[in-house]
């Protein structure tokens, strides 16, 4: 079909700002990315580097006032879905888009037995009827991996683990078959060896079912493991993006670089000493036109603090956003 | 026990601290005037281990192993169900309040959570000269000129020691936190999580501050984290806890290169590693099934249920035991009449 090389999402020039009291804050400023079919897309960044609220924009979801979407578009399969009323928004959540957050127990009702949390989903958007609602349901617990789906279809969320209500989670976003999964740092919450688990169960939901998928995270061992593609965010703006492969083997922005270097890893000789990224997290309300990470970088010139770098491309499907070109790869 | 034996060898080295068999327990009670205890949660069933002057352990583990409450009850901020925690020698359990105050001085912590460990109340100079003044170091205008001081150790403007913590990021507070910790001139410090709610970014700063300051000050850690990569890069040795046991202590070269304990094996190979090719070829053992509660563990290995080498003779609890040179393992395994072969390297 035609319509499989069309991207699945399409984000072009996105800004979201938000106002507080101590002034307008540009938490994402100009983000442009693809997500093709089937594909799973990370989006890397430290707090305040606006990788959740593209995504809550993506949604529809970011609280206005004190939000506003200052521009941009965001095409959902060639469709635009930024400014469309509620009500049609309603529709594609939960059923074409659906979200999984970091944390599984607030977001799940802990009055309610996960049953009706997820045949609820399944009556609303597909109108079917509850048992076979029901049905469904289990069938999607017994996917992600929960023992005796049906018998613990009846529990309620205190009930269950923290890494198997995240599967709860999951297996409630996938009901509806969804064509894209966006899954804001879907494993923060959990020990490792449960994070190994989940991350198994959306590679397989992706072979499987061939969802694509938007992996939001802070942490680069994840990244490396699950995505193909990377974008790198800071301060509400990609400051590099490319196949992971490409991005983690010749990082070209020194924010990326300093980020590789300044994590032990577990594989590699123990080092005397971390090379760390100097100075502090960006100050959002600082509105200097130029590169948003030249505070803390060891390579700038005079132009970086006059004007934020147009693209540059370093290789093929990679992409850069910075003045200085940087030979080498990161050691 | 051939743990007492192979331990005595070590204690040749310098010993600053010294657990034997510690325990704590926490009561389950129900009932509002009569409170009755319906259960325990064995948070921390019987560790034994040493930590020797100058040195860091890292204590590793994930949630609800008991880590945390291990290094409170070191300090005495939990008191021990049973057990001894001997700090040059002398036994911090059955002191009184009182008498452990002055040993208090020379044991200190660091918080995970820089929001919530510093009172928004107070400057920074207040918060970093707290310690000076309850223990009565110094007097007077001293007191403000050796916070700022212990800001510049730290890595802060000491211009800054009249501002509030609001007004520092949550790197900076950690080094307040860091700074506070240090006016008591300790010798010993509990570092909690130290670097798992800070950016990124700014967890390598806080790392190399760490060592620096051990280096200078000649300090020993307690370095307690569920990052195994941060904790390798930090510790001398390193400690695994399971479901309030230790299940593994080596040097944390060999830990990572030699792991016995099976359970050591998943977390080490569970831990991601930011490098795409790495990972692509990477075997992976994914554990089954979640940590089981505290509340009522299994008896026998508490492993076991996650266990894909279990044996009948699991059943049993395995002693932490000498396999090499500073390296203990609690397995089964490691006995040498039986499953020798299945033993992982």
């Amino acid at each position: 079909m035609k319509e499989n090389d069309q991207p699945i999402l399409s984000v072009r020039d996105l800004r979201v700002s938000f106002a507080t009291e101590e002034g307008l804050v540009r938490a994402v400023d100009g983000v442009s990315f693809d997500v093709r079919r089937g594909q799973i897309l990370g989006i890397v960044g430290e707090s305040g580097s606006g990788k959740s609220v593209t995504n809550l924009a993506i949604m529809g979801l970011i609280p206005m006032p004190p939000g506003r979407i200052d521009g941009g578009r965001v095409l959902f399969c060639g469709k635009e879905i930024l400014g469309v009323p509620e009500a049609e928004k309603r529709k594609l959540r939960g059923d074409r888009i659906s979200m999984i957050f970091q944390d599984p127990m607030t977001s799940l009702n802990p009055f309610l037995r996960i049953s009706l949390q997820l045949t609820e989903v399944l009556e609303l958007h597909k109108r079917i009827s509850r048992k076979k609602a029901r049905r469904h349901a289990i069938a999607m617990l017994d996917l992600v991996g929960i023992p005796d789906a049906a018998e613990r279809i009846d529990d309620y969320p205190h009930q269950f683990s923290g890494g198997m209500r995240q599967r709860v989670m999951i297996a409630m976003s996938l009901l509806c078959e969804p064509e894209l999964l966006i899954a804001d740092e879907p494993t923060t919450a959990l020990d490792v060896t449960i994070q190994a688990q989940i991350l198994e169960l959306l590679k397989k939901i992706r072979d499987e079912l061939g969802t694509s998928i938007v992996f939001i995270t802070h942490d680069l061992g994840v990244v490396a493991g699950i995505c193909d593609e990377t974008l790198v965010m800071y301060a509400g703006k990609i400051l590099e993006k490319g196949s992971t492969r490409s991005l983690f083997a010749s990082p070209s922005q020194p924010y990326t670089r300093g980020l590789l270097r300044s994590v032990p890893r577990l594989d590699l000789g123990r080092k005397e000493e971390l090379t760390p990224i100097r100075g502090n997290p960006p100050y959002l309300l600082d509105r200097s036109p130029g590169c948003p990470f030249l505070p803390r970088c060891d390579f700038a010139v005079d132009k970086c603090g006059e004007e934020f770098p147009p693209r540059r491309q370093v290789a093929k499907n990679h992409d850069v956003w910075c003045w200085v070109e940087m030979e080498g790869s990161a050691g | 026990m051939s743990l007492e034996a192979s331990q005595s060898a070590a204690r040749t080295k310098d010993v600053l601290l010294d657990v034997q068999g510690l325990k704590k327990h926490f009561p389950i009670t129900q009932g509002i005037l009569f409170q009755r205890e319906v259960g325990r949660v064995h948070a921390v069933d019987g560790v034994s281990f040493q930590i020797r002057r100058g040195e860091t352990l890292g204590l590793v583990g994930e949630s609800g192993c008991g880590k945390s409450t291990t290094g409170r009850t070191l300090l005495q901020l939990h008191r021990p169900t049973e057990g001894k925690v001997l700090y040059e020698g002398q036994d911090l359990a059955s002191l009184t309040q009182r008498q452990l105050r002055p040993i208090r001085r020379r044991m200190q912590m660091i918080f995970q959570d820089p929001y919530a460990s510093l009172n928004p109340r107070m400057t920074v100079s207040s918060i970093i000269s707290e310690p000076i003044r309850t223990y009565g170091l110094l007097r007077g205008p001293t007191v403000h000129a050796r916070a700022a001081e212990l800001m510049e150790v730290v890595g802060l403007n000491p211009r800054q020691v009249r501002l509030y913590p609001h007004e520092f990021s949550g790197g900076q507070r950690q080094r307040i936190g860091i700074a506070r910790a240090l006016a008591a001139d300790p010798d010993f410090i509990v570092c909690d999580e130290p670097i798992s709610a800070l950016d990124v970014s700014i967890q390598a700063q806080i790392l190399n501050l760490l060592a620096d300051l051990q280096k200078q000050f000649g300090l020993t850690y307690l370095f307690i984290a569920h990052d195994l990569a941060a904790v390798r890069h930090i510790s001398d040795r390193i400690a695994v806890m399971y479901l309030g046991k230790i299940v593994e202590i080596a040097d944390s070269e060999k830990l990572y290169k030699e792991p016995r304990h099976p359970y050591t094996q998943a977390l080490i190979s569970a831990v991601p590693i930011p490098d795409p090719e790495v990972e692509a070829t990477r075997q992976r053992i994914v554990l089954e099934g979640d940590v089981p509660s505290p509340r009522n563990p299994p008896k026998g290995c508490r492993f076991k249920t996650r266990c894909s080498y279990r044996f009948g003779r699991c059943d049993e609890e395995p002693l932490l035991q000498l396999v090499e040179e500073d390296h203990f393992a609690a397995c089964w395994l490691e006995k040498t009449d039986e499953g020798k072969g299945a033993s992982g390297t």
